[in-house]
């Protein structure tokens, strides 16, 4: 099938698909999130409630895992990352959710505004759209790997980018050329 | 015509009459006057078609793909028009960015029309009309998708009658594009079952219509936030602080 038939014939069947949701969805209402000066404060919806910074990085610290790894026991091992994974798995949910509503606030308040600028909204669609991405990216990662893999793999992928110039080095001698000494902090020159 | 053709062409143009009664007796055909008039017009059509078709039948395929078939295209920006202008009535910066979008965009469509006709020959026509008809579906329904999107990202409330006008001219516009992409590729083999499909899902698109409309039910009066009315500037400053918030927050904890 050829490009110029399948490309309408998909166009109209997304517009068909579309239209038939909008049309036969039941659309609940979302009560409006309660802000004071422009920050985001509970009004009851679990949603709202920000998980302190400390919970988040719990999920991720490998401490627990280590704690456990060495108890010797796989099945409370598996146990740990399927708890792990799961509660990674909600946070992520809950800041995408926030993240959601502080769009839709912003959208409620600007909506009836005169002077609503095409290009102001195109930034923040475009930096809500990117961060549902990471978002993405994220979920597929924990999924996948589990919170405490990931941070391995981070400060695996520090390391490795730390040792960079020394490895470039390296090759560089390897292969014949000069070593370039790596600059101490004192001794960088900036070119400007 | 066969009596099925007949029975579905009769059909389709009671359907319309059918929601134009309801529009004057519900007093809403000033409200959706754009709609209505797009309603009114395309039954005027039909009849003009089959009057055509049945005392100057020569003259059908002119009729047809000069007027009648180029008109009906045009006129179906009314209803987007007419969504546009009902969903935004109370939002007039986005109704004032909207409508200058649309009206630069269908200009240019139509220009290029008209460019094209007048630089061909007679036996094209038919072609650049489908071509035309195509185009002007397509860029419909990128303005239906817009109209989605700005319903599903301010969170409008949409009313009954216009929920039933964007569905039902969705799907008619999309089986439009279907059916226009298979005529123009499969040619005359299409016609046999063109003639019964295009008119059977017009006929849905009436039904909905018709339920939709059988009751006046407007866009609800939208909430205005309570308290002081912050500048945009503002506002837009601190949403963006906000998502650069989520965005470092999410990094920090997932990437430190």
């Amino acid at each position: 099938m050829s490009t110029s038939l399948l490309l309408p014939i998909l166009l109209g069947l997304l517009v068909i698909l579309a239209a038939g949701y909008f049309l036969f969805r039941d659309r609940k209402g979302i009560a409006p999130a309660a802000y004071h000066n422009g920050t985001l404060v509970p009004n009851g919806d679990p949603s709202t409630r920000s998980i302190p910074t400390r919970v988040a990085e719990k999920i991720f610290e490998p401490a627990d895992f280590e704690f456990v790894r060495n108890s010797g026991s796989p099945e409370a091992l598996n146990l740990f990352q399927r708890e792990r994974r799961r509660l990674a798995l909600l946070w992520l949910k809950h800041v995408r959710q926030q993240a959601g509503r502080v769009v839709r606030n912003h959208a409620q308040k600007v909506r009836m505004s005169k002077r609503l600028d095409p290009a102001g909204e195109f930034e923040i669609a475009v930096r809500y759209y990117s961060f549902l991405g990471i978002c993405g990216l994220a979920w597929l990662l924990l999924h996948f790997l589990g919170p405490v893999t990931i941070r391995h793999l981070v400060r695996y992928a520090a390391g490795l980018s730390s040792r960079l110039p020394g490895l470039t080095n390296e090759a560089t001698v390897a292969l014949g050329g000069e070593s370039d000494p790596l600059p101490e902090a004192g001794d960088r020159k900036w070119p400007f | 015509m066969h009596f099925s053709q007949q029975s579905l062409f009769w059909c389709g143009n009671s359907l319309e009459a059918i929601i134009l009664l309801r529009l004057l007796y519900l007093r809403s055909f000033r409200k959706y006057l754009l709609f209505s008039s797009y309603l009114f017009l395309i039954l005027v059509r039909s009849l003009v078609d089959l009057y055509v078709l049945q005392f100057h039948s020569e003259l059908y395929s002119r009729v047809y793909w000069y007027f009648t078939e180029p008109l009906s295209s045009v006129l179906g920006s009314l209803v987007i028009f007419e969504l546009y202008r009902n969903l935004l009535e109370q939002y007039p910066g986005a109704a004032r960015i909207a409508r200058r979008i649309i009206a630069i965009v269908f200009a240019l469509l139509v220009s290029r029309f008209i460019v094209q006709v007048s630089s061909g020959q007679g036996w094209e026509l038919a072609a650049k009309v489908m071509v035309l008809e195509r185009d002007l579906r397509i860029v419909q329904s990128v303005f239906l998708v817009g109209i989605l999107a700005l319903i599903h990202h301010y969170a409008l409330s949409v009313g009954r009658n216009l929920k039933g006008m964007i569905g039902g001219y969705g799907i008619y516009i999309g089986l439009q594009i279907m059916s226009i992409t298979l005529r123009s590729q499969l040619g005359d083999s299409a016609q046999a079952w063109w003639i019964y499909v295009h008119p059977l899902c017009y006929l849905l698109v009436l039904g909905i219509w018709v339920v939709a409309l059988w009751r006046y039910d407007p866009m609800p009066s939208a909430h205005r936030e309570a308290g002081p009315e912050l500048d945009y500037r503002t506002i837009l400053g601190r949403t963006l602080a906000q998502l650069d918030e989520a965005r470092s927050s999410l990094s920090k904890s997932v990437w430190p």
